[in-house]
């Protein structure tokens, strides 16, 4: 009877420890950003407020401010805004503000990395200003979908969710998602690599399977450019009843070049001039930025071509 | 032939009392009753249980030991401030992470003075944090330089200090002591630290490395020294200030909670020693809380720039104390230098 008393409370101390060092454990999801329970109650009152919130999503203030509080290298190795990391390394997506792609590199197969950064050209808006989801709907609409509002929090998921880069499943316009798709959840890479030294890349994740050799990232981020997503045979075969995207680079076909490997996620800073600075948007409205328009793109004018088609 | 256990008879110590298993018992009792204590610790306050034992929680009915500063203005036309640093004259250095990222100077009545540049250009600099040494030189960590510059107080170039590893190294938070030993964390990635470099540049000490233990950091962003040579750091990452004596030996820590002088993410941190008050920048709290350090656990006093108050602050970064008692924070979002006077 003794002996069996002493079990029970032996082993009620090893399951109260157990739990008691299991629970203290963060699970850190890239980085800070925890999915599930683990974050502390004293978490939620440091990004928002819920009755005196000053931006959207209950936020104190916008989350533009509060994500580069961290972001700007002071709390994070990931400098957005600068396109680079702490050590030094040039981020894959470039930068909001600065990129170090090196534009005019002649390397057949490569767009190597500048020693320094250069004021981006083009870039995804993190300001929550209206955008132009451009080829956006279905075949036939127009040209896209104005009054996106972008923010970083549009694409990634502040609270983590174990996808790449904690992208959400479906991008998310600020005050509420306008996507109506189930989305799509990239895995994530292990280990993750943040920098390269090669911009003239698919990018890390690449479907398996049935899929094989699919772009995961091509998949993502046709959620908002839906029609810039097009099968083998899109350059030759009209999309039925589409007026402005009738003819389309392949970019869902095995080994097609993704989204990313022509253009920069985050910001670019490939210069524009020539012929390159008169292409219109799809619908016809003209270039005006000072910048030409870059359009994320990873060489200046559209050398991009000319790494796949030198002739 | 074959063996079972069973056939075995049951072992019986031959020296095994009834007392012995009734203390055995006992034992056990003791640990579950310490095992509930941690238990209702940890729901109380959040903290794993590595973090309960040698941590001195400052309590919601710490005593105010000090009247608060008053709210007395601010400096302008600071574009995202991230260090402030008071010299010896009552000049304040102000480092931007945005605009054209300078250094900018203001005199004690916050009028500008000449800017510091720590690059050619706004492209290749990218100035963190600052301090002044005791002789007036000005000390500028810059992110996208890698390096500690020095400045003379008008702004010309006078070098930079020498790195504590051969690899170099990614210096952020900076302060100093009254003979001139800088103070500094580095944030290279894998290898988050604190040095102390004396004058001549030897490395006179090295605290930590990356990591969530007690002693480790994640981006120490914060540096301040006392009088008697302890030395305090915000532990951003971690939530946490810890502090250590001068020779690096563990004092106490200040942990992240929810109880009134528990820390969300603090950034500057500055000590004012005629006071004995330890100033902690709490970002997302967007306060300074400040603690009495005059006996050895801290205790904490009174809270800056109260998010609901007049003066209130918006991602504030940085602190520092001048020469007056007048304490500086690098007021970030709000784009200025908010000034409480004593």
């Amino acid at each position: 009877m003794k002996a069996t008393v002493l079990g029970v409370l032996s082993g009620v101390l090893v399951v109260l420890l157990a739990g008691l060092w299991g629970g203290g454990a963060a699970s850190a999801d890239n980085g800070p950003h925890m999915s599930g329970q683990s974050v502390t109650t004293d978490s939620c009152a440091g990004c928002h407020r819920a009755h005196t919130a000053q931006a959207a999503n209950l936020l104190k203030v916008s989350e533009t401010a509060l994500c580069s509080t961290c972001h700007d290298g002071s709390g994070a190795t990931t400098m957005v805004d600068a396109g680079v990391t702490t050590g030094g390394g040039a981020l894959r997506a470039g930068g909001f503000q600065q990129a170090r792609i090196n534009t005019q590199d002649s390397n057949p197969v490569g767009v190597g990395v500048l020693g320094g950064g250069q004021t981006t050209t083009s870039s995804h808006s993190t300001d929550g200003s209206s955008q132009e989801l451009w080829g956006n709907s279905t075949p036939g609409s127009g040209p896209g979908f104005a009054g996106f509002q972008l923010t970083c929090i549009s694409c990634h998921d502040p609270h983590g969710n174990g996808n790449y880069r904690i992208l959400r499943p479906a991008p998310a316009s600020e005050g509420g998602a306008t996507d109506t798709t189930a989305g799509v959840n990239v895995p994530d890479e292990s280990p993750k690599v943040y920098t390269t030294t090669n911009y003239f890349d698919n990018g890390p994740v690449i479907m398996s399977g049935a899929n094989a050799g699919k772009s995961w990232l091509s998949s993502w981020c046709a959620q908002c450019h839906t029609r810039y997503l097009a099968p083998g045979g899109s350059a030759t075969t009209a999309l039925p009843g589409e007026p402005i995207f009738k003819f389309r680079h392949d970019t869902q076909e095995a080994y097609a070049p993704s989204c990313v490997k022509c253009h920069a996620a985050h910001g670019s800073n490939a210069a524009v001039s020539g012929y390159a600075a008169q292409v219109a948007w799809p619908g016809g409205t003209a270039v005006t930025t000072a910048t030409g328009g870059s359009r994320l793109l990873k060489m200046d004018n559209r050398g991009i071509c000319l790494k796949c088609h030198p002739r | 032939m074959t063996s079972n256990a069973q056939d075995y008879p049951r072992h019986q110590p031959p020296h095994l009392g009834r007392w012995l298993k009734g203390a055995v018992a006992l034992l056990l009792l003791f640990a579950l009753a310490w095992v509930a204590f941690v238990a209702l610790q940890y729901q109380q306050t959040g903290k794993p249980i590595s973090e309960v034992a040698g941590i001195k929680n400052i309590g919601p009915l710490a005593k105010l030991v000090q009247e608060p500063p008053r709210f007395t203005g601010s400096v302008w036309e600071v574009a995202r401030p991230l260090g402030v640093a008071a010299a010896p004259d009552g000049s304040i250095y102000v480092t931007e992470s945005a605009g054209d990222r300078m250094v900018k100077s203001f005199d004690a009545n916050g009028q500008a003075k000449a800017s510091i540049v720590t690059g050619e250009s706004a492209l290749s600099r990218s100035p963190l944090y600052v301090a002044v040494s005791p002789s007036g030189k000005v000390y500028v960590s810059d992110l996208e330089r890698h390096a500690v510059l020095i400045f003379a107080p008008d702004g010309q170039a006078a070098g930079q200090v020498a790195p504590p590893s051969s690899e170099g190294w990614t210096p952020g938070a900076l302060a100093f002591d009254a003979a001139g030993n800088l103070y500094a964390t580095d944030l290279t990635p894998g290898q988050h630290r604190v040095v102390v470099i004396d004058p001549d540049g030897t490395l006179l000490l090295q605290i930590g490395q990356e990591g969530s233990a007690p002693g480790q950091f994640e981006f120490p962003n914060g540096v301040a020294v006392d009088a008697q040579g302890n030395i305090y750091v915000s532990d951003s990452g971690n939530g946490r200030v810890q502090a250590f004596d001068k020779s690096g030996h563990p004092l106490f820590m200040i942990g992240r909670g929810t109880s009134k002088g528990d820390l969300g993410m603090p950034r500057g941190i500055a000590v004012d020693n005629g006071r004995k008050l330890l100033y902690v920048v709490d970002a997302t709290a967007h306060a300074v809380n400040v603690y009495d350090i005059s006996n050895a656990a801290p205790k904490y006093s009174f809270r800056l720039g109260d998010d609901m108050g007049g003066e209130s602050l918006s991602y504030p970064n940085g602190v520092a104390v001048d020469g007056n008692g007048r304490i500086l924070v690098a007021d970030k979002e709000n784009k200025r230098i908010a000034i409480w006077t004593n």
